[in-house]
């Protein structure tokens, strides 16, 4: 409708110093930003010979992967990045549809409790589940269950954070199409199933990235609660072998196995990012 | 007196039970369950059980004794303890602002219409996707005193040089800056949502009355963005108030404990020194700390 109006003399805008100070800070802050991920690269393709190198060099001058064979070699991250992905599909597995199932009556029906259970599980978002891990511990310790991938994958799932975001997204859905449903006899499974699923495709999608990255990211637990490199999980496995005095300075082979850790979820990100923004948004302004 | 209009209602509920709202609340309670389930045996049940064991002497075998507030008295006058609590509150001291002003400037630099923002934007959320043992592994080259990315280009700038991570005064704010790098992004982004949802007509009848860009910002943008200043504040607090994994890999609480933190001694407590009972005293007093600089901030922004 628009396309006919001829463009506006001002379309161009001019350069004011507003605009001049504008772009410099948006290119600053983008190099600063950049800089450590562009190093980490660049730190990973040198010859150990090329990284202690003053004045520093951006580009090594004789590009080589010995870094990346070297921790392929010597440590086994390739278990640790299985055990990772491993846990990462479970949690978002077992999570999701437990979270689909919860967040349907707490945007949709009305029941008694249902205040006093959603005011419980806001609240413990806001707790450092740290405080959690000692008795975690104790009990799966008795249980011979620590050091399973249960015990990562279950704490995660409890987090309630993915079904915060579905119940927000599910009160954004015309009640009209449910009421049409409940007209037609339809009861609450087929609603799920039928009316509000479907309608939520962006929100699960938003909701099992989500609860991926936070299995992904989950370092403190992991760290403590697995003690073999069959359940040991990548940001475990990295803190123990950078935390011991294996690597020390051996920056080159530090910063291989950082990229390895880095690349998928990277990827995964760029080609995802509207729904990152999205959920981290909705909690934000709807909340 | 005061028993009989209560009788009388209860009376009523139960002889005209609505028989729909039975089965709409069964119906409610059995989609609630499988969550509710996990949520109790692996957070609530948890919580819980941490207040009990943190008063009980408690190793990873044998039976637990009962102490009373013993460990409370331990940790209390254990001089890691206060280090820890005090080197956390630092570290809160300076990520909160960092996260919290830097990521509201970087949303409004990034929501003016300049060529390249959506670049810009991508970048500065990018290390949201990186986990915190990478982010300390890389800062911890970065800060390197010789070699480090950081010392370069300080010196290139003409500033001094820094010993970050083996330097008692800058080890602190070193782990504060490569943090608030990690974490910025997330902030940034909760703002700019948050900027969409002002009506650009205050920002025009704001310009038609001679108002500048500082004027707008103060008076419109600021207010503007009130439910998200409730909700990026005491999230940024909590997130520095937890902060564990960069600071471990980055310089192991040292160098001699000025960055070694309440999450960290929480570690030390329970799984170096294997004394769980205090460990859990140690967790629940991170847990009463949270729980009152939430409810400061949310009684500050009258949220509660």
């Amino acid at each position: 409708m628009r396309t006919l109006t001829i463009a506006p003399p001002r379309l161009r805008t001019r350069l004011t110093i507003g605009r001049v100070a504008g772009y410099i800070a948006l290119v600053a802050t983008t190099a600063v930003m950049a800089a450590p991920l562009l190093w980490m690269v660049s730190t990973a393709l040198k010859p150990e010979s090329q990284i202690f190198r003053y004045p520093i060099e951006w580009i090594p001058q004789t590009p080589t992967l010995d870094n990346f064979a070297r921790v392929f070699s010597d440590y086994p991250i390739a278990r640790w990045f299985f055990n990772s992905l491993t846990v990462a599909l479970l949690t978002a597995a077992v999570g999701v549809p437990l979270y689909s199932l919860a967040a349907y009556p707490l945007a949709r029906m009305s029941f008694p409790g249902k205040r006093f259970i959603f005011l419980a599980i806001l609240a413990t978002m806001l707790m450092p589940v740290e405080a959690t891990m000692v008795p975690l511990f104790l009990g799966l310790s008795r249980l011979r269950l620590s050091d399973t991938y249960m015990s990562l994958v279950m704490p995660v799932v409890a987090n309630a954070f993915g079904l915060y975001l579905l119940t927000q997204f599910f009160q954004t859905i015309p009640s009209e199409l449910r009421d049409a449903a409940v007209m037609d006899g339809a009861g609450h499974v087929t609603i799920l199933w039928r009316i509000i699923l479907p309608l939520s495709k962006p929100a699960l999608t938003t909701v099992s990235i989500f609860t991926f990255m936070a299995s992904w990211n989950n370092f403190v637990w992991p760290f403590i609660v697995t003690n073999s490199d069959s359940t040991r999980t990548l940001p475990a496995g990295l803190a123990a072998l950078i935390g011991g005095v294996d690597v020390g300075t051996r920056f080159g082979i530090s910063m291989a196995s950082a990229l390895i850790a880095t690349l998928p979820p990277v990827v995964i990100f760029i080609a995802l990012q509207r729904y990152f923004a999205q959920g981290i948004s909705l909690t934000g302004t709807k909340g | 007196m005061t028993s009989e209009p209560g009788l009388a209602r209860r009376k009523h509920v139960m002889l005209r039970p609505p028989p729909r709202r039975i089965g709409e609340t069964l119906a409610a309670y059995l989609f609630l369950a499988p969550y509710l389930l996990v949520f109790l045996l692996f957070l609530l049940l948890p919580t819980l059980a941490s207040i009990g064991v943190s008063f009980t002497q408690w190793g990873v075998l044998g039976l637990p004794r009962w102490l009373g507030l013993a460990n409370y008295r331990t940790i209390l006058s254990d001089q890691m303890f206060w280090q820890a609590f005090r080197n956390t509150l630092y570290f809160a001291f300076l990520t909160v602002p960092l996260l919290v002003a830097g990521g509201l400037g970087l949303a409004v630099l990034f929501n003016q219409s300049l060529r390249g923002r959506v670049v810009a934007r991508t970048v500065v959320f990018m290390p949201y996707a990186i986990m915190v043992t990478v982010v300390g592994m890389l800062w911890r080259w970065m800060y390197n005193a010789n070699f480090g990315l950081v010392n370069f280009y300080l010196s290139a700038l003409g500033l001094p040089q820094v010993a970050w991570l083996t330097n008692v005064t800058w080890a602190m704010p070193g782990v504060a800056i490569s943090t608030a790098w990690w974490q910025i992004g997330t902030n940034m982004v909760i703002y700019l949502a948050g900027l969409q949802e002002i009506p650009v007509e205050l920002y025009e009848a704001a310009r038609v009355d001679g108002a500048g860009p500082w004027q707008s910002f103060r008076n419109i943008t600021l207010p503007g963005l009130y439910l998200v200043h409730v909700f990026v504040v005491p999230l940024s607090v909590i997130a520095s108030l937890r902060a564990f994994g960069q600071i471990l890999v980055m310089t192991h609480g040292g160098p001699l404990g000025s960055t070694y933190v309440l999450v960290q001694h929480l570690y030390a407590t329970g799984w170096v020194n294997f004394r769980m009972g205090e460990a859990s005293a140690v967790g629940v007093t991170l847990l009463l700390i949270t729980f009152i600089f939430t409810i400061f901030q949310l009684r500050y922004f009258r949220a509660i």
